[in-house]
């Protein structure tokens, strides 16, 4: 275990979006520090399985459960050392990038010395210090996923929940955003959920969904060994088929 | 229950900002309220004015052609040009004129003398409010100038002296100036506040926010409190419009006018919270406001006193805070205010908007089922 990180075990889950489904007996084990890549193709219930393991939505059956050191943790201390980065836009476009941050660092109730120390260093790292005072409106897709993420990892998250974070980005702001990711997966756990079957073999480990359920768990390259597939496509294909 | 005064700073900054750099908001809230207050102020007029009339009499008839300069020289009268084909009838029914008046065949001081005087006014009574009070006019027109003329003593069995108590001009502007600064007051209030909660939800930033570790109460302090300051600052403009413009007089009572509006803030603020909980985007937002302050305007006393409301109904004017709002100002602001009769609305205002807040702070969904 390092630094208490979290690890989290979804058991039995089922919910149910409207008439549809969207979870049905799904159980997956995250453990601590590994980026975990939730792949699924749309409607899979990726983004329905993350929202209820923050609990933004109430889970109909079944249990989330979080861990740290291997004794069970409250919610609400959970929530306070876990952050999410939805899927869909969820910064303010007439605000600047260090007005965004300056939002947050209130909101995750950081300290002003904190705050200079972490924004510089995150700004630097995403290559963003340069428009600091930019509106997020007027940044790229790709600048506007980094300073999302940047918000979100000011709070240094032991756990941190990534809705499709690459969707909608060029390959050179894709391949950006995995690196800042593959920094994080000493300090934090990543679950982060893509449509991406090419992205599956970037994490450290892989759950497959498919129409709200769990298709598969584990190393992606023994997963491709276990289906006797040479890509995550092909896995679909199989059990679609 | 977690409240961090760090976090709802944050938010504050974060709305004012927001709010300021939106021009068309910006003007929303601090244009608008004066253009409303100026242009409502005079064209929400109770006063009959612009009466197109006509009077027919004989040339030799002196009296009446006294009662009819008397009648265009009150400002309230507005002679019509006779065409060369002359139907009264017509002429009422296309709107030509609103009044016409026709004397005796003989003339009016021959018939007078006679005891036998009819003076026929043709009203058109299409508004009925307006024709009563024409015919209100110009009765009292034509009494006053037959007592002056004739130097006639009226028999008077009741001595009556009439002496007009807080509005001494009657002045409508006065009356429905402190009503109309109520009202747009808890519009600015209802509409930006519960917009402003709706945009985060449509614009999908309030999953981020709910995710976060602020509590709910913050999340709807944050959201609240940029308002109340906001909403606030029209207050005074508003005053200041109507002292300049309107000639109102507030006297030493601007901080029992001020505490009426903050206590009326927080009241309607917490309506916007509960209208904004049931909806998703800004469109329902506003939907829902104008649901709110459509009866909300109809049930305050601005329009229609609400002492004729009957009784079976009245009580949703009780429970409208711009009821309260409408009659602390007009008291306030024509009276002076009885500091016992502030307090007792106030504590109405308070009793609304506390029991709003708790319903508000429990339909506030921190999930997104």
């Amino acid at each position: 275990m390092k630094n208490n990180l979290l690890s989290v075990r979804v058991k039995n889950a089922a919910k149910k979006m409207g008439k549809n489904q969207a979870l049905d007996n799904v159980s997956l084990f995250f453990d601590e520090s590994l980026v975990h890549g939730i792949i699924g193709p749309n409607g899979a219930g990726k983004t329905t399985l993350i929202r209820l393991m923050i609990n933004l939505l109430k889970i109909d059956r079944g249990s989330v459960k979080y861990y740290s050191g291997g004794k069970e943790l409250d919610f609400a201390f959970v929530k306070e050392q876990s952050a999410y980065f939805p899927q869909e836009q969820s910064l303010y476009s007439d605000l600047s990038c260090i007005e965004h941050l300056e939002f947050f660092a209130r909101l995750y109730n950081i300290s002003s010395a904190d705050f200079m120390r972490r924004s510089r260093n995150l700004l630097e790292l995403t290559g963003l210090l340069k428009f600091s005072d930019r509106k997020a409106g007027n940044l790229s897709g790709g600048m506007y996923k980094k300073l999302g993420l940047v918000c979100v990892l000011l709070n240094r998250p032991k756990i941190l929940f990534l809705d499709e974070p690459t969707i909608g980005v060029d390959p050179l702001s894709r391949r950006e955003l995995w690196d800042l990711v593959y920094g994080l997966s000493n300090e934090t756990t990543v679950i982060l959920s893509t449509s991406y079957m090419d992205e599956a073999v970037k994490c450290a480990k892989t759950h497959i969904l498919n129409e709200g359920k769990s298709i598969a768990s584990g190393n992606p390259q023994e997963l491709l060994e276990q289906f006797k597939v040479k890509n995550f496509e092909d896995i679909f294909l199989k059990s679609i088929a | 229950m977690k409240i961090r005064l760090r976090v709802i700073k944050g938010f504050f900054k974060k709305e004012i900002l927001q709010t300021l750099r939106d021009k068309k908001m910006a003007a929303v809230i601090f244009a608008a309220p004066i253009l409303q207050l100026t242009l409502f102020g005079f064209a929400l007029s109770g006063d009959v004015k612009n009466i197109a009339y006509d009077c027919i009499y004989k040339p030799s008839d002196v009296l009446m052609r006294k009662i009819d300069k008397n009648l265009e020289a009150s400002g309230y009268f507005i002679k019509i040009q006779r065409p060369i084909s002359y139907d009264i009838f017509k002429t009422i029914k296309q709107k030509k004129a609103e009044v016409i008046i026709i004397a005796p065949f003989e003339n009016l001081e021959e018939a007078l003398q006679k005891g036998g005087a009819q003076i026929q006014l043709l009203i058109d009574a299409v508004n009925m409010q307006r024709a009563v009070q024409i015919e209100n006019y110009v009765k009292n027109i034509l009494s006053k100038t037959i007592s002056e003329e004739l130097n006639m003593i009226q028999p008077a069995p009741i001595d009556a002296s009439i002496r007009i108590l807080y509005n001494p001009s009657m002045n409508n502007s006065h009356f429905m100036l402190p009503a109309l600064m109520g009202f747009i007051l808890c519009i600015i209030t209802v509409l930006i506040t519960g917009m402003s909660l709706s945009k985060e939800k449509e614009f999908g930033t309030f999953e981020k926010l709910i995710s976060s570790p602020a509590s709910p109460e913050e999340i709807l302090l944050g959201k609240i409190l940029p308002y109340i300051a906001i909403a606030f600052t029209a207050a005074p403009m508003m005053l200041a419009a109507g002292v300049f413009l309107f000639n109102i007089s507030v006297g030493g009572a601007i901080l029992k006018i001020f505490l009426s509006c903050f206590v009326f803030i927080l009241s309607s603020c917490s309506a916007a919270v509960f209208i904004s909980s049931a909806t998703k985007t800004q469109q329902q937002s506003m939907m829902g406001s104008l649901i709110f302050l459509f009866p909300a305007l109809l049930l305050s006393g601005l329009i229609f006193p609400v002492e004729n409301i009957p009784s079976i109904v009245k009580w949703t004017a009780y429970i409208n805070p711009l009821y309260y709002l409408v009659s602390l100002l007009r008291n306030i602001m024509l009276k002076g205010g009885d500091w016992i009769f502030i307090l007792k609305n106030c504590f109405a205002l308070c009793v609304i908007g506390l029991f709003l807040s708790i319903i508000s702070l429990k339909k506030f969904n921190s999930k997104l089922n």
